[in-house]
């Protein structure tokens, strides 16, 4: 047997109104992988990541990160636990300063010096982001957001990174540089949950694959073996 | 010349406290949307606290401030917690009526335990008045005024400069973002109930040095402390600072050119102005 997961979801289900998104999920992230979940619009991937972070409650099943179950908890208490959410839409904090977004994302860290550290580590990761630390975030570009956006959530040293379609409207040039960053991560010890539009290169990178439709994982596997199956090519790869 | 002078001088003394209450009713409206029209009672109960610490206690009207500024923040998070929460899931329509609910209660409640009687603060620390060339300023409005002044920078470094400031402005921004960085934001909401009826507390303090208390003294100085907020920009705590000196200034003059009766007619005559050419306000965003 392996190592037990970092992260262990089992029948996962979710509704919006009484209407169901999510039925009975099942995933596992093991610690520092990088694992994909890929879909249609509408598929319910974002808000697998929302039940996972909390933004959303289950409506059953179970969540446990090393065992213990955090279902039903609130988003801000999951943050402490380890899990860090790169939303949609990056919802960077547009009027504060990029320092003061990174300062937030570190939140949760008890003193100056693990601050400073996970600075360190974001600005290694995304240097432009040290450069810009005065600016307000909302003046950033598009790309520069979503570094800021995941800088942001890194500054938890989180052991897992829920992150939601990283690469959308972003510039082609920008998105090697957001993709060489996703792909360092397990090396410093976050794991990484990547919803992704861009199928190839997500399941390229990604030791597990999962393919969400209509809020079922219809399949699972290893990247490669995703990248190489019927169902993966004909629906979102187009060949 | 002179008297212009003098009017807007008084007028900026008054305009620094309006500016303070403004701010404090700016802040919960920017945290959590939510527009207290309790806000004027609010600031009625903090001068009779200032008064009764004088009447009962013997204590200047200065050396309770903080004391009354504890009391009205405390008063909020109860607020918060008793009236807000519960309607926070219902409609726009609730929250209102919750909070407009609530003043007329805080009023009438005034009126039968208070009694609809003028009270004044008597031989406080701060009396007579100086002049600053051809310009006669009262101490007691001097005083006040500095005193707004004061806590209204001490507001200012608590939002731009502490990380649990940093932590209100990103919740009322996007709360749901907030919740992902580890913020409680149900904590800050109650946070901003406290800061901004400090605030509220603050003015009223300073306001009873020298301003006659009665149960309906809010109903003026809150439509006021309304006006500003939205000559100001709606969530903008600079913007209600500037506008609170702007109204001072602009009732004083208008109580100097035309009868003193229709002073503040002039105050929500510009604020309309404002309002039809920048409808976001002075420092709000569109
Ligand atoms: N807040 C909401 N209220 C009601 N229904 C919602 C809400 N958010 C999403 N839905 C519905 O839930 C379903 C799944 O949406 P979700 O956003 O999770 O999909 P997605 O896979 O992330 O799609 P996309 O690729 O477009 O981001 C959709 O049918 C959507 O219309
Ligand atoms: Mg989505």
């Amino acid at each position: 047997m392996s190592a037990p997961p970092l992260l262990d979801v089992s029948g996962l289900t979710a509704r919006y109104d009484g209407a169901p998104v999510l039925h009975d999920v099942a995933i596992a992230v093991q610690p520092g992988s990088i694992t994909a979940v890929i879909g249609a619009n509408g598929a319910g991937k974002t808000t697998l990541l929302r039940a996972l972070s909390g933004l959303v409650r289950p409506s059953g099943g179970s969540i446990r990160l090393e065992g213990i179950e955090i279902s039903g908890r609130r988003a801000h208490g999951i943050v402490r636990l380890g899990v860090a959410h790169v939303p949609e839409g990056r919802h960077i904090f547009a009027r504060l300063s990029v320092a003061e977004n990174l300062r937030l994302g570190g939140y949760v860290l008890r003193d100056n010096a693990s601050l400073e550290r996970s600075r360190s580590i974001v600005f290694d990761l995304f240097p432009l982001l040290r450069e810009r630390a005065g600016q307000r975030a909302g003046t950033l570009s598009g790309g520069e957001q979503q570094m800021l956006a995941i800088g942001r959530a890194l500054m938890s040293r989180p052991r897992l990174l829920l992150l939601d379609e990283p690469t959308l409207g972003i510039a082609p040039l920008l998105v090697a540089r957001l993709f060489d960053a996703i792909v360092r991560l397990p090396s410093l010890g976050t794991a990484v949950l990547l919803v992704e539009q861009n199928v190839r290169v997500a399941l390229e990178i990604a030791s597990t694959g999962h393919v969400l439709q209509t809020g079922r994982v219809v399949l699972q596997g290893p990247g490669q073996e995703l990248l190489g199956s019927d169902l993966v090519r004909k629906a979102y790869l187009g060949i | 010349m002179e008297i212009v002078a003098q009017t807007v001088a008084s007028g900026v003394l008054l305009g620094l406290i309006l500016a303070l209450s403004a701010a404090g009713l700016t802040l919960i409206w920017g945290v959590m949307d939510i527009v207290n029209f309790a806000h004027g009672d609010f600031l009625m109960l903090g001068m009779y606290a200032s008064f009764f610490a004088w009447a009962v206690l013997g204590l200047d009207p200065l050396l309770a401030l903080p004391g009354v500024v504890a009391a009205l923040g405390l008063f909020g998070v109860v607020v918060y917690l008793g009236v807000i929460r519960p309607v926070l899931r219902g409609s726009v329509l609730a929250q209102i009526f919750a909070t407009f609910g609530l003043g007329i209660l805080l009023r009438g409640v005034a009126q039968f335990v208070f009694t609809a009687d003028y009270r004044q603060i008597g031989d406080t620390m701060a009396t007579g008045s100086f002049a600053v060339g051809p310009v006669h300023l009262g101490l007691p409005q001097t005083i006040a005024a500095l005193g707004a002044l004061i806590v209204s920078g001490l507001l200012f470094a608590l939002l731009d400069r502490t990380t649990v400031g940093t932590a209100l402005r990103a919740t009322a921004e996007d709360r749901s973002a907030a919740e992902l960085m580890g913020i409680d934001t149900r904590r800050m909401f109650a946070l901003a109930w406290a800061v901004g009826a400090g605030c509220v507390g603050a003015a009223a303090g300073l306001l009873a040095i020298y301003f006659p208390i009665f149960p309906d003294v809010g109903a003026v100085f809150g439509l006021l402390a309304f006006v500003t907020v939205a000559l100001g920009g709606f969530g903008s705590v600079g913007g209600a600072m500037l506008a609170g000196v702007l109204i001072g200034v602009v009732t004083s003059v208008a109580g100097l050119i035309f009868d003193p009766a229709y002073k503040f007619t002039v105050a929500y005559l510009l604020y309309l102005v404002v309002l039809v050419i920048r409808p976001q306000g002075l420092l709000g965003r569109a």
